[in-house]
């Protein structure tokens, strides 16, 4: 090969868009011709500069919703394709009936018929959840569900009453944790004011009276000592949880919910870590918006978790919690050592490939 | 954050049984079948190099955002008629493109130019001033978004498409439907472009 030759492929060799013979063609004549060799050096210095190149551009959280917006106006739209889908089904089934296959198109729609039973029989199982609830609060055994008839109403009292008078434990704090902590505390007041004692680590805080009431330990959230964790002990109010009931139950109930968390979590995580920490601050101004948006329904899930017995799923919540809640109180322009402890809590906790791990047995088995 | 070129330092994704559920492709099918989740998991995966691109390809912020809502409500519009999931970023990338024209096309370009007789930019060169490496840069990103400007509109668009969003030729051929000839010309000569315009960086790289 001749330096013209080379020359003329040098840049399509920089790229990676040669194929192996050439490839190595050039390569070894780059290795002998310092004249073609300082071209190609031209282009890594051009990468570099091009690397750093820092757009005045942010990506605003108001996007999405601009765009949510958008396509809410456009309900035709939707209509047309669901119908769309809906006329083929039925195309579909009048052809099995119509076909001579009769005995295949009545095991297709026995089987159809199961899948929906199956369905219903899971989202029912979800409305024990409100009465779950109603029965920790009264001191009753919430695995039963033999508390008897509960009211919306009564549930509705229960929690209101719980978040009545709410004094924060811990002023440390005034930030976004603060702002969930004031869902929840019980009324403290009258007898039970002279037994509370406010117990509080760096990592959780619960009272003593939440204690006595829902005859439970709280054991603490998280273990490591990391300068950021924190964890919130939280019960959300029932208009939380009617406001979220379309959440928990939507296509594929508590599992197609902790599916769809788990994705975006992950996604969360990744894009946090895998952020460019270059100059003194970095603008996370769109992860806090999500970990914010993420963190109320990790709440709402986590104990929902927790009341079905789902203990490993419980505990992956728990464990993703704090690192949401970290991600949720950074300020908007934050310093890089904040972002790299996040990132470390990330990493140790191996939280990416939990979530993973947990998301794909979901969509295999549903 | 600003956006930077993301995939500079970042690895190549490892395709694994976990990753197959989020993939491109099954994304594209759970929307396609009423699964609104799943569109908002592509906007989070694909708004920010979305609005890199069109930001180099505009050059003006509040344009950029506004082209890349208009290029996620189309594609919601019409991620019925993607021939390839698993071309999904390739086919979303294309869309963004033609937005970018059409606002280029409905609006008066303003060239700015980098001159390269400004006394700052000269004083780089004798060595003189050390600059402060942070002005530097910044002087540097504008510097590098002008001269993206004064490209013309084809080869700002394989430029941007093979140096930032780092796309194959092969990537690059789809999005914009140009010939294989065409992109490595027009690459070729948009580096030239820019390495005249930042020849004085380049220098101090040195």
């Amino acid at each position: 090969m001749n330096c013209t030759e080379c020359r003329q492929q040098t840049e399509a060799y920089f790229d990676g868009e040669l194929d192996a013979r050439t490839t190595e063609s050039i390569a070894t004549h780059l290795a002998a011709c310092d004249l073609c060799a300082s071209l190609l050096d031209e282009l890594e210095r051009e990468a570099e500069v091009y690397k750093s190149y820092e757009r005045d551009i942010e990506l605003s959280p108001a996007l999405w919703t601009a765009i949510e917006t958008r396509l809410a106006s456009e309900p035709a739209k939707r209509q047309a394709r669901q119908s769309h889908f809906t006329g083929r089904l039925r195309a579909w089934l009048a052809g099995l009936i119509v076909a001579p296959r009769v005995a295949f198109g009545a095991t297709t729609a026995v089987v159809l018929v199961c899948l929906i039973a199956v369905s219903l029989y899971q989202s029912r199982r979800g409305t024990t959840t409100l009465r779950e609830i109603v029965s920790a609060s009264r001191e009753t055994e919430p695995a039963s569900g033999a508390s008897g008839s509960v009211t919306k109403s009564d549930a509705q009292a229960v929690l209101e009453s719980q978040s009545k008078n709410y004094e924060p434990v811990s002023r440390k704090n005034e930030s976004f944790e603060s702002a969930i902590h004031a869902r929840i505390r019980p009324n403290i007041k009258g007898e039970n004011e002279a037994k509370v004692r406010v117990i509080s680590t760096r990592n959780h805080v619960v009272t003593r009276a939440e204690l006595t009431r829902n005859r439970r330990r709280v054991e603490p959230q998280s273990t490591n000592n990391l300068p950021l964790a924190n964890s919130v002990e939280s019960f959300p109010t029932l208009a939380a949880i009617t406001e979220r009931r379309n959440e928990v139950e939507p296509q594929g109930g508590f599992e197609g919910l902790w599916r769809r968390h788990a994705e975006q979590s992950q996604l969360l995580l990744r894009s946090f870590r895998n952020t460019h920490v270059r100059g003194k601050s970095v603008d996370v101004a769109y992860e806090r918006a999500q970990a914010r948006r993420l963190l109320t329904r990790n709440v709402v899930l986590r104990r929902d978790a927790g009341r079905r017995g789902r203990v490993l799923t419980a505990e992956t919540l728990s464990r993703l919690e704090p690192v949401l809640l970290d991600i949720a109180n950074l300020p908007a322009k934050t310093s890089p050592e904040d972002v790299r402890a996040v990132n470390s809590r990330i990493g140790a906790g191996e939280l990416v490939a939990t979530l993973n791990a947990q998301s794909t047995f979901l969509a295999r088995t549903n | 954050m600003h956006i930077q070129d993301q995939h500079a330092d970042a690895p190549r994704p490892v395709r694994t049984i976990g990753t197959l559920m989020n993939s491109a492709e099954s994304l594209a099918a759970r929307v396609r079948g009423g699964d609104e989740a799943a569109f908002q998991l592509i906007f989070d995966r694909y708004a920010r190099p979305l609005i890199s691109f069109i930001y180099d390809q505009v050059g003006e912020r509040t344009l950029a955002e506004e082209l890349t809502q208009e290029t996620f409500v189309r594609a919601y519009r019409c991620i019925g008629s993607v021939r390839d999931d698993g071309n999904l970023s390739t086919w979303l990338f294309g869309i963004a493109k033609n937005v970018a024209r059409e606002a280029i096309r409905a609006r008066v370009r303003r060239r700015r130019e980098c001159d390269i007789e400004t006394p700052q930019v000269t004083q780089l060169n004798d060595g003189r001033l050390q600059p402060d490496a942070h002005l530097l840069q910044k002087e540097l990103n504008g510097c590098i978004h002008d001269a993206l400007q004064t490209l013309d509109e084809d080869k700002r668009l394989v430029f941007t498409l093979r140096v930032f969003q780092e796309r194959s030729y092969e990537e690059i051929a789809e999005i914009t439907n140009f010939s294989m000839a065409k992109i490595k010309t027009d690459l070729h000569r948009a580096r030239l472009e820019m390495r005249r315009t930042l020849r004085p960086y380049l220098e101090v790289e040195k």
